[in-house]
């Protein structure tokens, strides 16, 4: 996890490595003048000389220039990297981490054109498990084949991480998955080498739009699962365009449970048209629960 | 006599090595210049493409001047966290070219991929200049500041004898 030292201030760095387990930390939320806190098994703390605390008093303090300090450090002191993402309110580094930005955007003719005066960020630190997903793998393949399946929690209830162990199963038990990472936290490809496990049959699109991949994706790959983080609303015609092109989609999407999902309309037609064959409610931690439905009406 | 002799030629040879001197800081000062020229024109190459990081591009360059080698590496080790301030090292630089090598890594990687080609534009321009007049120091001056030491060399070994 060097990327996420050379991200951080010194002191940080330091307290994270001697006291804290790298598996265990999910988050480190800075903003600028406040405590700094940690998520550490699914649980905020604020981080202090002596590791973790409840009492913020004891707390290391971010400086005011904090959040820009990390986003210069973060795109390698170069923002038109990233100027696109960030105006989607983040920045992918290598390892897979995510950093989500706040700041105040500047706008032009009602568009968004940058974003300044950096006020905090969420660095989010990837987790691998292998295994995780196994038993899911077994139970979305029906008569040989995969199910499209919709993979549903709350942020930061591990979708990406059962999402990347589910493609690394399918694509090593010889399936060609084709996996839309987005914004680099599945497979966080580095100079053209993944740098997470996701699978030897697995070609990987990275830092394209969701709609962009499934067009290239089918005319030219061959996938026969499509696999994809985060799914929105506009990317639902697409997801039913490859199921009636008899490659399979496992997507995950932000909702607490089935009935939550079904209160967004566009979801609520998605279920009912069936585009979906499992669904897969995960319960954040500490329970950490997978349930898997086979039909929602 | 060959005592004599010898007093000429020395005088003459270090009049010569003077000049060279000479010389050699103004290729040293074209060399850094031309380096420079070289760097905006691939920053502004993998800018129009492949948009990689600044520090990637210049971690890649092939430069020949040692003084922009360490401003680089510099640069690059503030890049990387390994210093909380950009410094970099004025060495033997005049102080315009100085001031624009700190405005050149102060304005890399600073905006936008428009705001950074229009930046990257406007420093090629600067550098060009201060490259043309480098070089034409170089190849004019810099021969003539060789044969002159010769001659002074030469000049005041006679008049000493």
């Amino acid at each position: 996890m060097e990327t996420l030292y050379r991200l951080i201030p010194d002191k940080y760095s330091a307290v994270i490595a001697a006291r804290l387990s790298l598996q265990r930390l999910s988050e480190l939320r800075i903003i600028n003048g406040a405590p700094v806190r940690v998520c550490y098994d699914g649980i905020y703390y604020f981080l202090c000389q002596s590791g973790l605390t409840k009492d913020k008093s004891c707390a290391f303090t971010a400086g005011d220039g904090s959040a820009e300090q990390i986003v210069m450090r973060a795109c390698s002191h170069s923002l038109f990297t990233v100027t696109d993402t960030l105006k989607r309110g983040y920045i992918s580094v290598a390892g897979g981490i995510r950093v989500g930005v706040c700041g105040a955007g500047v706008m032009q003719g009602g568009v968004l054109t940058a974003v300044k005066d950096f006020y905090s960020v969420n660095i989010r630190l990837p987790h691998e498990v292998k295994g995780c997903a196994g038993v899911l793998a077994q139970k979305l393949t029906c008569n040989g084949r995969i199910k499209n399946t919709l993979i549903i929690s709350p942020p930061a209830a591990g979708k990406t991480t059962i999402l990347r162990d589910l493609c690394r199963l399918l694509s090593d038990g010889g399936r060609c998955v084709l996996l839309c990472d987005e914004k680099y936290e599945i497979a966080s490809v580095t100079g053209g080498v993944p740098s997470l496990d996701v699978g030897c049959c697995t070609d990987v699109i990275s830092g394209v739009d969701k709609p962009k991949v499934f067009e290239m994706g089918i005319a030219n790959m061959s996938p026969e699962i499509i696999m994809t983080d985060e799914l929105f609303a506009a990317d639902l015609p697409y997801v039913r365009r490859a199921s009636t092109c008899g490659i399979a989609v496992i997507a995950t999407a932000h909702a607490r449970n089935i009935d939550e999902l079904k209160a967004k309309q566009e979801y609520a037609d998605m279920v009912s048209h069936g585009t979906f064959g499992s669904y897969v409610v995960l319960s954040g931690p500490p329970l950490r629960t997978v349930t898997v439905y086979e039909e929602v009406l | 006599m060959s005592t004599k002799l010898f007093l000429l030629f020395l005088c003459a040879a270090v009049g010569t090595f003077c000049g060279y001197m000479i010389l050699l800081s103004y290729k040293k000062n074209y060399s850094y210049l031309d380096g420079v020229c070289g760097m905006i024109n691939a920053l502004k190459q993998n800018l129009s493409y492949k948009k990689d990081s600044v520090p990637v591009v210049l971690g890649g360059l092939k430069v020949e001047s040692s003084q922009l080698q360490k401003n680089i590496r510099e640069y690059i080790g503030f890049t990387d966290g390994q210093s909380d301030g950009r410094v970099i090292s004025r060495g033997f630089l005049p102080q315009s070219t100085y001031d624009g090598v700190n405005d050149l890594f102060e304005a890399i990687g600073g905006s936008d991929e428009s705001s950074q080609n229009a930046r990257l534009d406007a420093l090629s321009l600067r550098f060009e200049k201060l490259r043309a007049e480098a070089e034409r120091k170089y190849k004019s001056m810099g021969a003539v500041a060789v044969k002159l030491g010769f001659l002074i060399g030469l000049g005041i070994g006679i008049l000493v004898l």
